[in-house]
């Protein structure tokens, strides 16, 4: 059993300084390193790949590249460095700590090119009496943690998923999964000796036939032919496959770069966006000026003139009210009369036409107040004019358009505005933010060369059937042509102990084949039996169709097929290709369910590494499937390490399981997410990753984020910068 | 239908040369232009307003500027119910026959009322919320 305890990267990509504490608590097994796309959790995964394994263990399209940092200065000799603290026990519980360093000095000399010295790998073992040199670092590791079983050990989410999709060939996927099992099992050994015991077997043949004479020499001489002919299509076989998984090694970094570029924003969308908010900006500026119209036309309405000087102006309709009492403002107004004289109706209903004497009356009180004095006529006036407007006032404080509420009503308007303006405002920064951190020429260029080598794996799967059935038919020929050798040789003259020799051979040749395929149906089916538990467990299917708790089910089991290919079953009889008819959160728990079997069964415990386990996937699946692989071992002697590196958004709805199953958790970032992402500057003249001791539920000055706080995120007032 | 007769025509209306050179930048000067009054006879009626409110005169010393005179007033009939309406309150039904002297008292005031008005205004960024808040806050408080 390995166990990492802690690790120290230096100068590996952005990890320019960058340690880490591992949990190895029994009933806490899982370490969280919560990042972002882009923080760096890729390069931490190839820092533990290269230490382990040098540039061997690192994907086929990564071997080639620089490991320090592109802002190292050309001419510049950088050392970089992973130093990795872990635990070894024995089969009887025994323990014993090393610590592995390996390292390199990089000098970059242009944009693409780099000299770099000799790796040097120290393991040390941990005693009492200090550190001790292990000899044969790179055996004794590769006997922990054999290299060929890396890609299990440390996984990427999405190229996890190759195992059982992808755009690959049936043939290929049924490659993978079958050398996946055979290399965690030691399948391999066996089959080494098996080939020896059919090459002797061959080489006894073949002395066979040449003293069996003329006819059976020529037998065999065809027979070699034909099997050179074998060796050289399994050859050829071999570099299409390995050219094939290149690409899809090379499309897969493409596709993520790409998937990440577009994480930030899809171009077009972003610029719609932009379009949209800056019509919503202007819209409420629109608002905001005509709230100040409107205040201003307020400001100088009769209604501010009665609610400021209500109490003088009432006191002025006091007085003409106390004159009209006293008799001195005459009590019938000459306007009433004489609209009344218009009318031809009194006001007590009586008729006022003309030549009546009731419109001779009015007339003859009309000409009575045209001769009060000029005085009295105008507080006549006033008096009603005055009385008028207090009405209109009166009914406009009934209908909430007095000064007061209108005002109110226009402040709560324009801070309204005002605030839409500068959300929309924000937003908008924000957008204009994300926009210039699209490398648009980058998108294009990589959206063209996922089309140019989508159309090349498709000519390279072309090629390996073709391939495929030319080997398939040179097979058929050779076995009839060992038919027809064996018939002959049996008529010919061998000495006994030759035939003897020649029939053991071929019987142990026999006998060896048949033992590896028992070998490897018997793995197979265990390792079948337990992927299949794991995977209804973690997509909550149950083993009863009819459940009424459950809901419709669709999935009724998962099983390795004889010819290594993974088949799903639905309840309703049909099969379903991984490729098409599996969402993404299907396929990841279908993927690990397969690793998490392949581990178990072969009693391989070592630590495990998972970037982005989570991404795609949601709801109940998602803390199924993190529960699945983070549940402590009932067995106490039994341990587990799980590693995962997580995004917010993966971590969001399991906080509860990660309080639960996390012995540690720790933040990731990057300078380069500030402004747009990050709330604080580090004040760094390049880019760097650094590594705080935020847990889920925290964030510091290192990893504050825009948009945290929405996500129930709690702001330390502290530096907590490891 | 009531129209009242403007008998303040021919009266000048001043405001105090240190409010008027104040005022100048909160008055439009095109109606294109968005200050918090389109003209000065507005922010002079807002002052007395203000002034009346606070229950404040002030007279007017001599350095004192004409902005316009009373025919502007018959733009907006209802000011000058209002201004009749407070000269009955202050002088008395006597007071309506002296014209001079109903545009005295107002000026007084307006006086007492611009330095409030123009507190309000000076160095805001949005003269006319900032007023409006100020004023609504007066109102809501009474």
């Amino acid at each position: 059993m390995m166990r990492l305890l802690r690790a120290h990267v230096r100068n590996f990509k952005l990890l320019e300084d960058v340690e880490l504490e591992f949990s190895t608590k029994h009933d806490r097994p899982l370490t969280v390193i919560r990042a972002e796309n882009g923080s760096g959790k890729t390069s931490l995964l190839y820092a533990f790949q290269w230490a382990f394994h040098g540039k061997d263990g690192l994907p086929k399209s990564a071997q080639g590249l620089r490991l320090t940092s592109s802002a190292i200065p050309f001419g510049k000799a950088t050392t970089v460095s992973v130093t990795i603290w872990f635990e070894i026990a024995d089969e009887h519980g025994n323990t014993a700590q090393y610590r592995l360093i390996r390292s390199v000095i990089e000098t970059p000399t242009t944009e693409d090119a780099f000299d770099s010295q000799q790796e040097r790998v120290r393991l040390l073992k941990l005693t009492p009496k200090g550190e001790e040199p292990e000899e044969s670092a790179e055996a004794t590791i590769n006997v922990w943690l054999p290299r060929q079983l890396h890609a299990v050990f440390f996984t990427d989410g999405d190229s996890v998923q190759t195992f059982i999709s992808g755009q690959i060939g049936q043939k290929q996927r049924q490659r993978r999964v079958h050398d996946a099992i055979r290399d965690l099992l030691g399948i391999d050994r066996f089959r080494t000796a098996a080939r020896d015991i059919e090459a002797a077997f061959r080489s006894i043949q073949a002395e066979a036939a040449k003293s069996g004479g003329k006819d059976t020499s020529t037998l065999e001489d065809r027979l070699e032919e034909t099997r050179s002919q074998i060796d050289g299509l399994e050859d050829d076989l071999l570099r299409l496959r390995e050219r094939q998984a290149n690409m899809t090694d090379e499309r897969s970094k493409w596709d993520k770069e790409l998937r990440e570029l577009r994480g930030i924003g899809d171009i077009d969308e972003l610029n719609e966006r932009i379009e949209q908010a800056e019509r919503d900006q202007e819209r409420f500026e629109r608002q905001r000026q005509a709230t100040l119209v409107r205040m201003r036309e307020s400001l100088r309405s009769e209604q501010f003139s009665w609610q400021f000087m209500n109490e003088r102006l009432q006191a002025g309709i006091g007085i003409l009210s106390e004159l009209a009492d006293r008799h001195i403002i005459p009590g019938t107004s000459i306007e009433i009369l004489k609209d009344r004289l218009e009318l031809g109706e009194c006001i007590c209903g009586e008729s006022l036409a003309l030549g009546t004497a009731h419109h001779q009356h009015v007339e003859r009180l009309v000409e009575e107040q045209l001769s009060v004095s000029e005085h009295r006529q105008r507080l006549t006036e006033l008096h009603h004019l005055a009385r008028r407007a207090q009405e209109e006032e009166r009914s406009r404080r009934e209908s909430g358009q007095a000064f007061s509420p209108n005002s109110s009503q226009l402040l709560a308007e324009f801070i309204d505005a005002r605030d839409s303006l500068r959300t929309k405002g924000r937003e908008l920064d924000d957008l204009k933010s994300r926009r210039a951190n699209i490398n648009e020429e980058r998108v294009r260029n990589l959206t063209s060369q996922l089309q140019d080598i989508d159309a090349k794996i498709v000519q390279a799967h072309q090629s390996i059937g073709a391939k495929e059935t030319e080997l398939d038919h040179a097979y058929e020929r050779r076995a009839l042509q060992e038919r027809e050798l064996d018939d002959a040789q049996k008529e010919v003259d061998i000495s006994n102990e030759l035939a003897l020799k020649r029939d053991v051979a071929q019987d142990l040749t026999v006998l060896a084949k048949s033992v590896l395929k028992v070998l490897e149906n018997d793995y197979v089916q265990r390792v079948s039996q337990r992927m299949r538990d794991l995977f209804m467990e973690i997509v909550g299917a149950p083993d009863d169709p009819l459940r009424q708790d459950f809901g419709p089910v669709l999935f009724a089991g998962v099983h390795i097929d004889d010819d290594f290919n993974i088949i799903i079953d639905t309840h309703d009889g049909r099969r379903l290709d991984p490729d098409f008819e599996l969402n993404g959160a299907s396929k990841r728990a279908l993927t690990l369910s397969f690793i998490w079997a392949l581990m178990e069964v072969s009693g391989t415990t070592a630590p495990r590494m998972i970037d982005t386990p989570l991404g795609m996937v949601s709801g109940g699946v998602k803390s199924r499937m993190l529960d699945a692989v983070t549940r402590p071992p009932i067995d106490e002697l039994s341990e587990l390490q799980v590693i995962l590196f997580l995004t917010r958004s993966e971590l969001r709805d399991v906080e509860d399981l990660i309080d639960e199953r996390a012995g540690n958790v720790m933040t990731l970032s990057c300078s380069e997410h500030y402004p747009a992402d990050l709330v604080y500057s580090w004040s760094t003249d390049y880019p760097v990753s650094r590594i705080c001791s935020c847990n889920h539920r925290y964030s510091c000055y290192t990893c504050a984020r825009r948009y945290d706080d929405r996500h129930g995120v709690i702001f330390r007032d502290i530096d907590t910068q490891r | 239908m009531n129209s009242i007769v403007n008998r303040y025509a021919n009266q000048d209306l001043f405001i105090a040369r240190v409010h008027h050179q104040r005022l100048g930048g909160f008055v439009s000067r095109s109606p294109q232009d968005s200050q918090p009054f389109a003209r000065q006879v507005d922010a002079w009626w807002a002052a007395i307003a203000i002034g009346v409110q606070r229950r404040e005169r002030i007279p007017l010393q001599t350095d004192q500027v004409k902005f316009n005179d009373g025919s502007i007033l018959s733009t907006d009939p209802w000011r000058i119910t209002h201004l009749e309406l407070l000269a009955l309150a202050e002088g008395g039904d006597e007071m309506l026959d002296n014209p001079v002297e109903v545009i005295r008292m107002v000026s007084e005031y307006a006086n007492a009322g611009f330095p409030h008005l123009l507190e309000h205004l000076t160095g805001q960024p949005e003269p006319t919320l900032n007023l409006m808040m100020k004023l609504s806050e007066v109102t809501n408080s009474s």
